[in-house]
Parts: structure tokens; C-alpha cells; sequence
């Protein structure tokens, strides 16, 4: 984003409106920058920030006497409404908003400005396939393979690549040339209990006709690498007739008589045409739909929920014949779409690593980033250069967590992760402020140089990991979830991420994160009780009655009054103490220890920051309410910060105040 | 009569026989059936039985007392029988007068002579000499079921008046008596039994089987007994409950040994038993319940069944959760489907299938079909018992301590306290309704306006539908806006008015309009004019703003319900059904219109303006979406109805004492169809309960309770052990004393115990109105009430669990760090006064 492109830097006297015509309009000022558009009520705190990367459309509606209306769709569901005074202003603000939403060149978006010099690397080496399939304890029936060194082979898939052990070089290259580009079967998921193995690929170059033996001899190899079983399950995750049509095409599918040990399975997952519209139809119908019936009827018109199910029923195939010893091929047309998420899904049910935060992360680097999932094109990093750009874009990765979502849902405390963690990762495959999500495929990344020229989502995240962990996690657990419900009714809408923005439709109390706040007061409060018996103790031993009171106050007898204490009047008695108020904590032993607050600000109540000069109001319930430890308000991240031994987290009011 | 003559015959044939007589069986048969009619017709039986009293007419004892206390005659008993009829026909040569159109004759008793005039009517006390029925019935004006026929022949005297006329029919069968007397004799049982086959012996039934006889006794008699005098046992307004294809009998059968009966068999047990056709089917094979599939046994009792697993020979500690018995009320069974378990006609099993009204549903799978049907036929009549007088919360008896009686928990003087402490002048209780002379469906006491006099009531009443005046029902103390809620108005097609509600209504203004919100639709309101009710007019009611929303109509909230059950139940719903069957079911936008309704009257008192603005709800009858519209608003308004027994006192409050008529409304659920339900059946409590979980959903901390009180509410609802939901309101309560009888389902829920096991630990009073959310996006499929049977909720609970735990550390750390930190003060202090402040002081 050049700043020549901003036509307009600021617009002031613009109206915010509220979609749901519950609230009056604000009025305010946009502010457009390189990286952010900004609005800023002129009174009051309301700030809306949103990167240029997350701009969907632009909609500009006609001028009537409120002003000129301008629609502002993102890409994360966020729907701004503004009204404009002048029809020109409007007008121009409008070019500027389309300018920021597609950059022409994938080096003109936000990441490549946002990094740091001291960003430290470690983001960038989430994945190292090395370190990753020995992790896996991948055996010696499958081994690395540089044929695809500098990308010569295959320029969608990573540098390093993992086959049978038995393949030779001329075998390979033999698939390779029978491959849709060049995609042959590679080793993603190796399952140490029983051997068995995920391979993924794309189709194959079959036709009507079309053999080729090295492929086929290839396959049986894929088959032998199991100690158990030489049947190898080969799932085509397209619908039949779509396969169909491709051989047509001279593409297709393997038929099942050449290939000695296979068997073929076909799941009905549609493409990336058919998902693009399915999303947007439950878009819609979350953003728009007044009445129950009208409400429900749009779910099941888009076929989200069905076409969710189907992702799942096929991962939890490829899962449940990988626990049985059966190895799998999988496969859609290019193999980066429906095989990226049928293959990361399957191995989420599998295998407890990639349900913690950091195995995420590696489950999507190896799967999606590795493999070459589309991200620029699929989600529109950049602007149309031609016609067929529009027909690129598709929500497979959206879809996917969508995926995870419900099964996360399902059995919330099999993942580290939280519901927050996923949202967040949604909106920066959008957002274009971190370079991890750039780029097409391994070789575009490493041409782009993101390493060093952009920073790393995963950098951020990991500064932010309490954010995302789930109170509920139990790791020990859970092995295999491979029980999980798949009926439809099992399946619901994620109004948590399309309906994010939408204040007033999500509950208003939410048990993670008061369990997470709980959790964490509960490690001050522990740490409190500790320092107060210290104190006991060694005020004791001053007072020289040291042994007898020790015990008594280890013992947590509810120390009487009686001690002496009768001829000071109305400092502390009991009855006026109680720990529901927040004014309590100064009526103790100043300056003796830092202050604690007993009681937490419940998270109810907490709709903008506790800050009086701040004052700034959450923009949706997934957004982290941080406690300060000292006076127990809630204040938004920017009000408080860690103490310098990092042991506290404290609000600049209580930071001053000691 | 059949059996003197069937005597008669063998007495001749067993003559014929042992004087060597030879004969044609046909001949004599007619030969003696023409000398029986002879002795009838020629009255020479009578006279013979008249020269000899004593041996051939026994006395009745008894009968003129009952006749005397049933017909509820005025006169004393006198020496003269007649003075016990209304009506004496003698003469009536039946069968003739059955199927004859001979005419009455009056019979002059001085003279002894029949009158020839034609009789016009029959007067009490006279003596009518022949007729027929039909005339007799239309001249007596004894028409239709309010009509008993006693006669002592089925064929004769029970089909004609049965068939023809109506009535209700009874038949004395006096061999009865005797014959049940041999029949249970061990020596009868043992020798006879012996001597035909074992099949043999009662007059009732061959095997599970009904014989012949008492086939042709339940087709043409309601009931039956040996002789009259039986019913003195029975209360005046007894209700005997017949059932076609019942073994119904008012002779107590020998009770069955009931070794796991844990409850005595009490008063008025013996109907209930004697319906038990089968009390125990065993080695039935559980394919489907709340248990894993196993087998076991079906025991089947008075109020409930009980599945006892067979014991196992491997015990698997782990399983013993698995292993344990379980019982079902009747109650709760709402539809019972018996099949055999293939058509191949020769297998011999039958599968039962039990559907509950908590949407459960087990399947058992029984050996023998003759079983399965029995135990269908019991289960169906024991589950279907009309009335309330007989159900279990009558016989249970409390196995804990009443520590805090819930039938005196709630009562109107304590909620009127707590009213009049925040508006001192503004109500008064009423007794207006004592004795329910006012209105049916309230309770004897409820809270008015208070410059409004009972005789104001009295005429409010009249206008409106069931008498349901207004009364209040919530007063919100921040606004001083109180809601009221009452039934339609009955302005019908004429547009009747009625100054005094008027007046009433009007007494609540004080600044503002008030609202008058209706729940039905504008169309429903509209149409209701026309069969007599209506909805309040602008000119009549200018000071109060008249507004709809439409919330779904009872008969199709009870169609949607069963639906969205069916939907839910079927386990092979695919993607592309669910949702939408989940919509054409529109149970979630009846919960929705709930919820908005609630809202907009909650918005209207809590909102609207900042003086006080009077609210009144109201439906059609008032007793059904208008009690739901009034208490769900309270849940949004009032954080003490989100307390446990601030909901408990709302439920009592407004449906139980409201009137909500829950034995009509609960006694079928989604699972009954066709004839079994008729128009009263609707899940509007359970509608409620649903929408007041969507609120807990939204506000997971703002509610003292948790899920699991909502499901076991709703459960007690449809069948329990208490009686808080029994009958329909509070007339038919202490009419059948319930309050006296019957355990209160808050005592139970009361005690400490119980108590704790419905407390949401994560709950921190709220004091704010909690606004709902009413966007479909924001409506879920209650999924622990319509998938319960369905899913694993081990994940759910761990979760929630998990928190609790959280929870309960947190403030047991923070009540210990505040006992700490006094201490410290304490010593502070101390040292303070002994002068070492300084050395103390220590930076941290």
C-alpha cells in the first residue's frame, strides 16, 4: 500500500451506524493510513480499527438528505455502516477504500512494513520437516528425497519430501510427469502405533485410457511401507461425477484394476466454487435474517453445515483407517484444497500433538503452507489482475476451521487452544499484517524472502499464548477422537465467528473466560497466601511468641481478636470486612505487601475499559478483558502492562499509585 | 336367567339317564324351555313362591340403604319399599318390554284393575303395569350416559338399554360371589385344576385370555359386581374407570405377592392392581433405554415399572452404574406401541416400545407376544388413568424430612409484603375469590389495585373469559411499574363494555398510558370477537395503548413440539433434513416469539419513559402464553426470580396458583397422536422452561440454578412423586386436598441436600435487567433437553465441572487470604502498641 494512493488521509464529520438501528449514529472521523482504516468518535471512546487487508467490498449506496451512505464489508464479518455528508468526499473515500482493499502487488500489503529489526526468527522455523517427521517417528520404510531440491520438480510443493524407502529416482520421476502438476504422492502423516501412513497427491493424469506404470508401481511400494497392510485406501475426496468430468480433460482418477492394491473411495465434498457461494449465502443469512424460519431456512439453503459435515465424515474415514493399520492416499484435483483439509483435519482426530498450540501451528505450516494451499489467491491478498482471480477465491481455509471448530466443540477439552485462537487465526489469514499467510506455495515464500522482510504471525501469537489457552484442557486425556458425533445435528453455525461484531446476538457471559480469569486469579491469590504467612511468621517471631503461633496460623484457625488488640478502635472488625467490594484492599497493612484484589471485576460488566482515560469499548466478546492484579478492574490491553520482574500485571493507575 | 334353566335341563337329563329313558337331546330341550315359559306366563311360579317366602326371595339387606343414600331421596325410610322408587312398573314382561311397543297401563291398587285411559306421563308413585323401554325412558326423561341400568341378565336386561338407549349399564352377577369364593381355595386350585388342565379354573380368563363370559360381561356392562350393596363401600362421587378389554372387577383378586413392592399398598390401591394384567415379564432383552442393552426383567407395579437387570455372573465393578435397576411412573409414559417382533407369524416374540413424556424412549424386547400385549394394555391404562385422585404423589410416601414445607413456602400475604414494602398505597389483597365463587382458576386470595372494591371485581369477572379479572402479577420497583395480567375481555360480536373493568384498569394509571399487551396475533385477537371474546377497544380503554405479538397458538405450539421431538429422536437425519425439519417444526420461533413478547413487556415496564407505566398481559383464556409472557418477564426483570427459590416461588406463584392447568395441558407430550390427545394437550410450560434456558445460556452467571433443575422441573411436570403440578389450578388442588395428601415437590427441592445438587456454583447476583438477545442467531436447540437421549454429555459435565472447581478455589484462597491479612492487622497492631512499628516495617 503506497501512501500515494490515499486520496483522502481523513474524513471528518462522518456517522457510524448501527446496523441493528438499536443505537443513535456516532459521529466521528475516519482516518485511512497505510496499514489501518481508522474511525474515532469525535466524543465518547468508540475506535474501530481495521487492517486495509481486511476490507472486503466497498459499497456505495445514493446520496439521500442523511448523507451518503458507504458499506463497508471485511473479511473477518465485520460490517460498517457510514454515512457521509458530501457526496464527493464520499465518493473519494470510497476510491481510497477500494485502493487499500487490493493492492497490486502481493509487496505492497501492511507485513512488508511491519517488521521490526528485532524480530526474532524463531516464528519463521515453527516447521522444520526434519524435526517434525522424526517427531513422528517416521521408520525407515520411508526416507527424505531431494528430487524436488530448488523446486525443479514440483514448484507447489516444499523442497524436502518424504517417500518410500524402496522408490527410486526414475519411479518417481515417472509419477511425477503422471501427476497433475507434477503433485505425486508424498508422505504428510506417518502413524507410529501401526505404521500406517498419510500420503497426499493431487489427480492423476488417467483420461480415459492412460496408464502409467511407475505410478502404479509407486502406489505399491506406498502399500509395502505398511509392516501390516498392503492395501492402501485411496480417497478421492471430489464427488463422483466431478471426477468424471476431469477425465474428460485427460485427468481424472486411478482405475482400480491397474492399481493391484488399492481401493477407491469417493466423497462428496464440493469444490472451491461451490464453497465460495455456500459461505457468503450464510453470511448473509447470519447478517441479515430477521425471523427464526427465515433464519433457518437461509442455514439450510447454503448448505454450510452439510457441506461441514461431509469435510468431517471424510476426515474421520481417513482417521479411523489409519487407528485400523490402513494406509491412505488422498487426493482431490490439484491436492491443495479438500485433500489440505481432509489430510490436517484427520490428523487433528489423531494424533494429540496438533491439538496444542504449537502442533496447530505446525499442523498448518506442513499442511497448508507447505503443500501450497493457495492463501493469495484463495483469500484475495491481492486485487483482480484478471477474470479469473474472482473465481479463485473460495473460504477452504475458513471452511476448515470452521471444521475444527465444531469438532473442538464437540470435545473442548481435548485442545490446548481456545475458540479465540481459531477466530484470530481467521482474521489474519486476511489480514495481511503478518507474512505468514502470503504467498502461494513454499517457493513464493522463500522468493518473497518473508522471513526477513515481513514478521511472523506465529512470533505474534506466542507473545500473546494466554489469550489462547483453554481452561479446560485435560492432554493426558484424550488419544484418538474418533468418536465424535458426526449427525447433522451435531453441526452448528459459528456465530462466534460470523456473527464476531454482532454485540448484542452472542452470550453475554462466557464460562472460558471466566474460568481462564478464575484460573489465573487463582495463581495470585495462591502466591498471596504464601507471602501473608510469611509475614505472619516473621511478625510473630519479632513479637517474640513465635512457635504456638506459627501453628495456629498454618493451621488457618480464624485467629481471634482477643489478642489484645481490643483498645484500637475502628480500624478492621469483622463484620464491616466483607470481600465483595473493591474499597477493602487499602484497609490492610500499607505498604507492607503489594496490594491484591481478592475480588475480580466480573467479565458481565465489562463492556469498555476500566481506564478513565481510556475508556475504550471492547469491539466484540471474543476480545481479552485483562485484570489488573493490584485493584481487580478490567482495562483493555493497552492500559496495562507486566511489572518489571514480569510477576505482575498491573493497570497504570495502580503503577503510579506504588 | 341362564343358569336355573341350564340346572333344569341336566336335572332331566341326568332323570332321563338314570331311569334308562331313551330321548331325542332336541326334543326335551324344547320341551322344557316351553314348561319354563309356561310357569313364567301363568304365574304359577309366583304363586308357589308365594305360599313359600322364606325359601325362595332371600332378604337383601343392605339394598334400601344404598338405594335410599344414592337416589339422595329426602324421605325417611319407611316401612312401604315403594317409597324408595320414583317409578314402579310391574309386569313389564321382559323381554318384551325391551323390544315390544306394548303401552303403559296404570294399575289401580284399590281395585287391582288396569286402567284403560292412555298413560301421558309417569307420576311418581303410581303403578304403571307393562310399557316398553323406549317409552319409559323418554317419559322419565332418563336418556343418554347420566343413566346406571342394573339388571341381572347380559343378554336380556344389559344388551337393549346398553345398545339402544345409551346407558350406562351394571351387571349383578350374584353367582359371583360364590364361585370367587370356590375359585380361591387352595383345594379348587389344586384338584381342578388337575383334573382339566392348568389353563382351567377362573370364570375371567384362560390364560391371558378373557373367557367367553367375561368377554360378553365387559361388552355389555360398564361395571359389575354380585350385589348391590358392594358400592356402599365407595364414596357417593366415586369415579370407577372403565377400559374396554379390562379385567375390571370390583372383587378384590388375592393381591399379588409383591416382594419388591416398596410401597404399601394403601387405600383405593385395589383398581390399580386389579388393571396389572401381568405383574412381571421376565427375560425381556432392553434394546434401547437409559441403560446399555441387557437383560432382565419387566416388573410391572400400581404407579410405576421397573426394569431389574438379571444378575450377573461376571462382576464387572465398573459397570455397576450400568447394572442398575430402573423405574419408570406411569405417568411418564405417554404413548406404549406393542408389535411382534417380525411378521413371520410363527415367532412367537413381541417388542414393546415405551415412548415417555421426557422423550426418552426404551425398547424391550419380550419372548412370549401373549406377554408383550399384556404388559402394553397395563402400561397403557395405568399411564392413561383419568383424574388425579389416584396417582402416585396420593401414595408416596416421604422417605426424608420435611424441613421447609413448600406448600407453605409461597403464599400471597409474604409476596404482598414484599410488594407493598416498595409501593406502600397502591394494592390490596382481595378475598374476593373465597370458596372460588369469582373465578375457578384463581386462588383465594390475589393482589388488586387497591381503591378498587370487591364488587367492582365481581363484575369484571362476569366480563371477562373464565372470570379471570385483572390482578397483579409483578411490580417492578426501580419504575413502580407493575404488570398485570387477566384474560380476553368478553366483548364479543356485539361489542358489549364493561365500566367497571374499565375502572379497574383505569386505577392504575397515574401519568402515563398504560399498555395493554395482548399475546395472541391482531388476525387471532380479531377473530375471537366473533365466539365471544375480543380484544380491548380504543374507545372504552383511551388511556392505554393496545399492542399484539403474536405468540403461537397452544394447539400449534403442541403440533410443533412433536415435530421438533420427532426430528430429534431420528437418529438418521441427515445433513440435508435437519434443519429443515428443525424450521418446518418452528418450535424455535415459538421460543423465540416467547421471548420477544417477554422482552417487549419487560422493555415497556423497565424502559418506557422513566414514570411509571402499567403493563397488562393477556391472552385468549389467560392461563396459557399469558402466565408465560408475565413470568419469563419477570426472569428478565427481576434478579430474584433468577434465584432458586425466587424461581420457585415465580413458578408457584404465577402457574401453579395462576391457574395454569397442567392436568390437562401435561397429560399427553410430543409423543401422543390422533385420539389419544385432545385440544388441551400444549408443552407451555415446557415452552417456558425453554425460553428461561436460552436466557441462562446467554447469561451463564446470572442464574442460581442450573440446567439440571430446569430438566427435572420439566420432568415433574409431566409425572412425579409430588404434587405441586397436580390438577389444574387451585380449586381442583384443595378439592382433592393435595396440599393435605401430597408431598410438595419445593420440600424436596428445599432440602439442604437436594438443594446443593441445583445450585450453580458460577452464579454472582445480578442486579441489572438481563436484556436478551431474540435474534434467531441467538435461539439454540435446547440440546440437553432434545438430544439427551441421544448424546454423551460426559464432555459437557467435565466442563462444567472443571469451572465449579475453579470456581470454589478461588473463593475458598480469597476467604483465606481475608482471614490472613486480619490477622496481620491484628498483629500489626500489636505491634504497633508495643512500640516496634519501625523494626517491623519491612519493604516487600
Amino acid at each position: 500500500m503506497r501512501f500515494e494512493d490515499i486520496l483522502t488521509p481523513r474524513v471528518d464529520k462522518v456517522q457510524l451506524v448501527d446496523r441493528w438501528g438499536a443505537e443513535s449514529n456516532i459521529c466521528g472521523t475516519v482516518h485511512v493510513t497505510t496499514s489501518h482504516v481508522i474511525f474515532k468518535a469525535d466524543e465518547g471512546s468508540r475506535e474501530i480499527w481495521l487492517a486495509n487487508g481486511l476490507i472486503g467490498t466497498v459499497e456505495r449506496g445514493s446520496l439521500s438528505v442523511a448523507g451518503c451512505p458507504l458499506l463497508i464489508r471485511c473479511k473477518h464479518f465485520m460490517q460498517i455502516h457510514l454515512l457521509i455528508n458530501r457526496d464527493k468526499v464520499c465518493q473519494e473515500l470510497y476510491e481510497t477504500l477500494v485502493n487499500c482493499s487490493k493492492p497490486t502487488n502481493i509487496e505492497s500489503v501492511v507485513a512488508f512494513e511491519n517488521r521490526d529489526q528485532n524480530e526474532d526468527a524463531r516464528g519463521w522455523k515453527r516447521l522444520e520437516w526434519m524435526t517434525e517427521f522424526s517427531r513422528q517417528g517416521v521408520s525407515s520404510s520411508w526416507m527424505k528425497t531431494d528430487i524436488n531440491a530448488n523446486y525443479k520438480s514440483c514448484d507447489t510443493y516444499p523442497e524436502q519430501l518424504w517417500v518410500p524407502s524402496t522408490a527410486r529416482t526414475p519411479l518417481l520421476e515417472g509419477s511425477i510427469s503422471f501427476r497433475s502438476r507434477g503433485r505425486f504422492p508424498v508422505l504428510t502423516y506417518f502413524h507410529r502405533t501401526n505404521g500406517a501412513a498419510i500420503a497426499r497427491c493431487s489427480q492423476p493424469n488417467a483420461g480415459f485410457r492412460a496408464r502409467c506404470v511407475e505410478d502404479e508401481t509407486f502406489m505399491t511400494l506406498i502399500g509395502k511401507a505398511n509392516p501390516h497392510q498392503e492395501i492402501v485406501y485411496l480417497i478421492d475426496t471430489r464427488p463422483m461425477v466431478n471426477a468424471m468430468v476431469n477425465k474428460v480433460q485427460g485427468k481424472g482418477f486411478e482405475d482400480e484394476r491397474n492399481y493391484a492394491n488399492i481401493r477407491s473411495y469417493f466423497y462428496d465434498i464440493e469444490n472451491i466454487h461451490v464453497m465460495r457461494s455456500s459461505q457468503i449465502k450464510v453470511v448473509e443469512a447470519c447478517a441479515r435474517a430477521k425471523t427464526m424460519t427465515e433464519y433457518l431456512k437461509a442455514i439450510d439453503s447454503s448448505g454450510w453445515l452439510k457441506h461441514l459435515r461431509i469435510v468431517t465424515e471424510c476426515s474421520l474415514f481417513i482417521a479411523d483407517s489409519i487407528a485400523k493399520g490402513i494406509s491412505c492416499v488422498i487426493h482431490c484435483s490439484d491436492g491443495w484444497d479438500r485433500t489440505s483439509q481432509t489430510v490436517s483435519l484427520a490428523q487433528l482426530l489423531l494424533d494429540p500433538f496438533f491439538r496444542t498450540i504449537h502442533g496447530f501451528q505446525v499442523l498448518i505450516e506442513k499442511d497448508w503452507l507447505g503443500f501450497g494451499h493457495k492463501f493469495d489467491d484463495r483469500c484475495a491478498h491481492i486485487g483482480a489482475n484478471n477474470e479469473e482471480a474472482p473465481k479463485e477465491i473460495s473460504p477452504v481455509f475458513s471452511q476448515w476451521l470452521d471444521c475444527v471448530w465444531q469438532v473442538w466443540r464437540m470435545r473442548p477439552r481435548a485442545f490446548q487452544f481456545n475458540e479465540r485462537f481459531l477466530i484470530e487465526l481467521h482474521e489474519h489469514a486476511y489480514s495481511c499484517q503478518y507474512g505468514t499467510f502470503l504467498g502461494n506455495c513454499d517457493s513464493d515464500r522463500k522468493s518473497l524472502s518473508l522471513s526477513t522482510r515481513t514478521k511472523s504471525l506465529w512470533t505474534h501469537l506466542d507473545s500473546r499464548r494466554d489469550d489462547f489457552l483453554n481452561p479446560f484442557y485435560e492432554p493426558a486425556s484424550f488419544g484418538y477422537l474418533l468418536d465424535i458425533d458426526i449427525r447433522a445435528s451435531s453441526f452448528v453455525v459459528w456465530s462466534g465467528l460470523y456473527n464476531r461484531f454482532d454485540e448484542g446476538i452472542l452470550p453475554r457471559e462466557d464460562i472460558y473466560n471466566s474460568t481462564m480469569a478464575t484460573i489465573e486469579h487463582v495463581g495470585i491469590l495462591e502466591a498471596h497466601v504464601a507471602q501473608l504467612r510469611n509475614k505472619l511468621v516473621e511478625l510473630k517471631q519479632q513479637l517474640g511468641k513465635s512457635a504456638p503461633g506459627n501453628a495456629s496460623i498454618m493451621a488457618d484457625s480464624g485467629h481471634g481478636s482477643s489478642s489484645g488488640a481490643e483498645g484500637v478502635d475502628g480500624i478492621q472488625s469483622p463484620t464491616s470486612v466483607s470481600i465483595s467490594g473493591f474499597g477493602e484492599e487499602s484497609g490492610y497493612c500499607e505498604g507492607l505487601l503489594q496490594p491484591v484484589a481478592l475480588k475480580w471485576m466480573s467479565e458481565r460488566d465489562a463492556t469498555s475499559c476500566s481506564s478513565p482515560n481510556c475508556g475504550f469499548e471492547f469491539t466484540s466478546r471474543s476480545e481479552r478483558r485483562m485484570h489488573c492484579y493490584r485493584c481487580g478492574k478490567i482495562f483493555c490491553r493497552r492500559c496495562v502492562h507486566l511489572t518489571s520482574d514480569e510477576r505482575e500485571r498491573v493497570c497504570n493507575l495502580c503503577n503510579n499509585a506504588s | 336367567m341362564i343358569l336355573p334353566f341350564f340346572g333344569l335341563v341336566l336335572t332331566t337329563v341326568q332323570y332321563f339317564d338314570d331311569h334308562k329313558i331313551h330321548f331325542d337331546p332336541n326334543s326335551l330341550y324344547q320341551d322344557i324351555a316351553e314348561c319354563v315359559k309356561q310357569v313364567h306366563v301363568t304365574g304359577e311360579m309366583y304363586k308357589s313362591v308365594l305360599s313359600n317366602m322364606e325359601k325362595y326371595v332371600h332378604k337383601n339387606p343392605g339394598l334400601s340403604e344404598y338405594l335410599q343414600r344414592n337416589a339422595g331421596m329426602t324421605y325417611m325410610l319407611g316401612p312401604d319399599w315403594r317409597e324408595l322408587f320414583t317409578h314402579v312398573v310391574v309386569q313389564a314382561r321382559k323381554p318384551d318390554f325391551f323390544q315390544g311397543k306394548t303401552p303403559f297401563r296404570l294399575f289401580n291398587e284399590t281395585t287391582g284393575n288396569l286402567h284403560y285411559e292412555k298413560v301421558q306421563e309417569l307420576e311418581p308413585g303410581k303403578v304403571y303395569a307393562g310399557g316398553n323401554i323406549g317409552e319409559f325412558a323418554s317419559k322419565a326423561s332418563l336418556t343418554g350416559k347420566g343413566v346406571l341400568y342394573f339388571g341381572d341378565h347380559i343378554y336380556t336386561d344389559l344388551a337393549d338399554p346398553m345398545l339402544r338407549l345409551g346407558w350406562h349399564t351394571a351387571a349383578i352377577v350374584p353367582e359371583l360371589a360364590r364361585e370367587i369364593r370356590a375359585q380361591n381355595t387352595d383345594e379348587y386350585r389344586e384338584n381342578v385344576k388337575a383334573i382339566f388342565n392348568p389353563r382351567f379354573g377362573s370364570m375371567f380368563r384362560t390364560y391371558h385370555n378373557m373367557t367367553f363370559f367375561s368377554r360378553r360381561l365387559m361388552r355389555l356392562s360398564d361395571f359389575y359386581t354380585s350385589r348391590l350393596p358392594n358400592l356402599l363401600k365407595y364414596d357417593v362421587d366415586h369415579s370407577f374407570f372403565p377400559r374396554r378389554n379390562e379385567l375390571w372387577s370390583l372383587l378384590r383378586r388375592a393381591q399379588w405377592a409383591a416382594g419388591q413392592q416398596k410401597i404399601d399398598p394403601p387405600r383405593r390401591r385395589m383398581e390399580l392392581v386389579d388393571a396389572i394384567e401381568i405383574p412381571r415379564v421376565g427375560n425381556v432383552f432392553l434394546r434401547q433405554g437409559p441403560r446399555r442393552e441387557q437383560r432382565g426383567s419387566l416388573i410391572l407395579m400400581g404407579h410405576h415399572m421397573i426394569f431389574a437387570p438379571q444378575a450377573d455372573s461376571s462382576n464387572d465393578p465398573n459397570n455397576t452404574a450400568n447394572k442398575e435397576e430402573f423405574c419408570i411412573l406411569h405417568r411418564m409414559i405417554d404413548r406404549v406401541v406393542s408389535e411382534p417382533r417380525s411378521r413371520d407369524p410363527n415367532s412367537k416374540g413381541g417388542i414393546l416400545t415405551l415412548k415417555c413424556k421426557n422423550f426418552m424412549i426404551c425398547v424391550f424386547e419380550v419372548l412370549e407376544l401373549d406377554e408383550c400385549m399384556a404388559a402394553a394394555r397395563t402400561i397403557e391404562t395405568l399411564s392413561n388413568l383419568n383424574g388425579f385422585s389416584l396417582d402416585y404423589p396420593f401414595f408416596y410416601r416421604c422417605p426424608f424430612t420435611i424441613l421447609d414445607d413448600g406448600w407453605r413456602a409461597f403464599d400471597v400475604e409474604s409476596e404482598f409484603a414484599r410488594v407493598s414494602m416498595n409501593a406502600p398505597e397502591m394494592f390490596r389483597v382481595s378475598e374476593v375469590n373465597k370458596d372460588f365463587k369469582v373465578c375457578a382458576s384463581y386462588p383465594e386470595k390475589v393482589i388488586v389495585p387497591r381503591g378498587i372494591g370487591d364488587d367492582y371485581l365481581r363484575i369484571s369477572a362476569t366480563f371477562r373469559d373464565g372470570g379471570r379479572f385483572p390482578v397483579l402479577a409483578y411490580f417492578h420497583r426501580h419504575t413502580k411499574s407493575p404488570i398485570f395480567r387477566c384474560s380476553q375481555p368478553l366483548i364479543g360480536p356485539t361489542n358489549r363494555r364493561c365500566k367497571e373493568d374499565e375502572t379497574i384498569l383505569n386505577a392504575l394509571l397515574s401519568i402515563a398510558r398504560g399498555i395493554i399487551i395482548d399475546t395472541r396475533s391482531k388476525v387471532n385477537a380479531q377473530s375471537a370477537k366473533a365466539k365471544g371474546g375480543g380484544a380491548e377497544t380504543q374507545q372504552c380503554y383511551s388511556q392505554w395503548r393496545y399492542v399484539t405479538c403474536g405468540t403461537p397458538r397452544i394447539k400449534d405450539l403442541h403440533d410443533s413440539l412433536a415435530k421438533m421431538v420427532d426430528v430429534s429422536i431420528d437418529k438418521s437425519v441427515s445433513s440435508d433434513r435437519w434443519l429443515s425439519r428443525l424450521a418446518s417444526s418452528s418450535w424455535l420461533s415459538s421460543i423465540a416469539d416467547y421471548l420477544n413478547a417477554a422482552a417487549n413487556v419487560a422493555q415497556c415496564v423497565a424502559c418506557e419513559g422513566t414514570q411509571e407505566v402499567p403493563v397488562v398481559v393477556h391472552g385468549g383464556e389467560g392461563v396459557d402464553s399469558t402466565i408465560l409472557v408475565t413470568s419469563l418477564a419477570q426472569m428478565i426483570l427481576d434478579p430474584d426470580a433468577r434465584t432458586i427459590r425466587g424461581f420457585q416461588s415465580l413458578i408457584e406463584r404465577e402457574w401453579i396458583c395462576g391457574g395454569h392447568p397442567f392436568s390437562l395441558r401435561n397429560a399427553h407430550s410430543a409423543f401422543a397422536e390422533g385420539t389419544i390427545t385432545g385440544p388441551y394437550e400444549a408443552p407451555v410450560f415446557l415452552a417456558f422452561l425453554d425460553c428461561v434456558w436460552q436466557l441462562t445460556q446467554q447469561f451463564q452467571h446470572s442464574f442460581e440454578f442450573t440446567e439440571g433443575f430446569l430438566l427435572d422441573l420439566f420432568e415433574h411436570s409431566y409425572a412425579s412423586e409430588f404434587g405441586s403440578f397436580l390438577g389444574n389450578n387451585e380449586m381442583e388442588k384443595q378439592k382433592h386436598q393435595v396440599r393435605q395428601h401430597t408431598v410438595s415437590l419445593w420440600s424436596y427441592v428445599n432440602n439442604p441436600e437436594i438443594l446443593k445438587s441445583y445450585v450453580n456454583v458460577l452464579y454472582e447476583p445480578n442486579e441489572s435487567v438481563t436484556w436478551p438477545s431474540v435474534a434467531p442467531q441467538s435461539i439454540q436447540v435446547w440440546e440437553r433437553l432434545f438430544l439427551r437421549w441421544q448424546r454423551d454429555w460426559t464432555e459437557v459435565n467435565a466442563i462444567r465441572e472443571a469451572a465449579v472447581q475453579w470456581r470454589l478455589k478461588e473463593r475458598q484462597l480469597a476467604s483465606k487470604a481475608l482471614s490472613l491479612r486480619r490477622q496481620l492487622v491484628e498483629l500489626m497492631k500489636e505491634a504497633h502498641l508495643a512500640k516496634t512499628l519501625n523494626d517491623v516495617r519491612v519493604a516487600d
